[in-house]
């Protein structure tokens, strides 16, 4: 398995652990280093499933690869992401966007699911 | 001596940044990290300087990953969060590294102070969890 094709399938998994974020991923040839930029930020600063999931791929890789480098970075990094390889989104990705806005009225965030269910038109029930 | 070079390297990236030379002021905040990083290897990982010059060969990569590498994974035992901040600030560095020194974009001062924090962020965290 190559490097590549590793960090493929850690991300494709990662993002159905933790169904709220989305990796965007770039291999820079230059200095033989992965990059992957994990949104949303507060997810990627704090959240501790994430982190050890993180933690864990990140040592699994430079024992499998020791000559490559690799680094999970988020919004306030320098580093950018310009030609990213792949991009893998959770399925509820979408929602942890809406939980960030709406976090100072978290009334607002129920109604939004309700609404979700509730909007499907009787026909199709 | 190593430790001396990395505080040298500091302060000439202060004086460069002051003289709005920012390209050379990141080369030297970025070299005054590797250069802890070289001597924590030294001193804490009980590495010769022969280790560390036939290490990269030996791996088939560059200095600078293979350091970052072999750093990171002693660094994971000893503080986890450390590890990660750590691990995350140096790739940050020397990326803009990289464009300082090879690239055609100009540096901002913005950049450089950034830069600047965050290499005295990896040298702190070295000092205090190597107990340097």
């Amino acid at each position: 398995m190559s490097a590549i094709e590793f960090i493929n399938d850690k991300l494709s998994k990662l993002v159905k652990t933790i169904p709220y974020i989305k990796c965007i991923y770039e291999f820079r040839q230059f200095d033989n280093t992965h990059i992957i930029k994990v949104l949303p930020q507060k997810i990627f600063d704090s959240n501790q499933i994430y982190i050890d999931q993180e933690n864990k791929i990140v040592n699994e890789f430079i024992r499998k690869f020791p000559s490559e480098g690799i680094v999970f970075i988020s919004d306030r990094d320098l580093i950018e992401v310009k030609t990213p390889v792949n991009e893998y989104t959770g399925q509820f990705y979408d929602l942890s966007k809406l939980e960030k806005v709406e976090l100072n009225d978290k009334s607002v965030v129920p109604v939004r699911i309700k609404i979700k269910k509730y909007d499907i038109p009787v026909s199709l029930m | 001596m190593i430790r001396k070079k990395s505080e040298e390297n500091f302060n000439a990236g202060n004086l460069l940044k002051k003289e709005s030379m920012f390209a050379s002021s990141i080369h030297c905040f970025y070299y005054s990290c590797i250069q802890l990083m070289i001597y924590v290897l030294l001193e804490q990982l009980d590495m010769s300087e022969r280790d560390i010059e036939q290490g990269p060969r030996q791996a088939r990569t560059g200095f600078h990953n293979w350091i970052i590498n072999l750093l990171s994974r002693d660094y994971f035992l000893r503080n986890r969060m450390n590890a990660r901040k750590f691990r995350r600030q140096i790739y940050n560095i020397k990326e803009i590294r990289i464009n300082a020194d090879y690239k055609l974009n100009s540096i901002s001062k913005d950049t450089c102070n950034k830069v600047k924090i965050k290499s005295l962020n990896i040298i702190n965290m070295l000092i205090e969890d190597y107990q340097l």
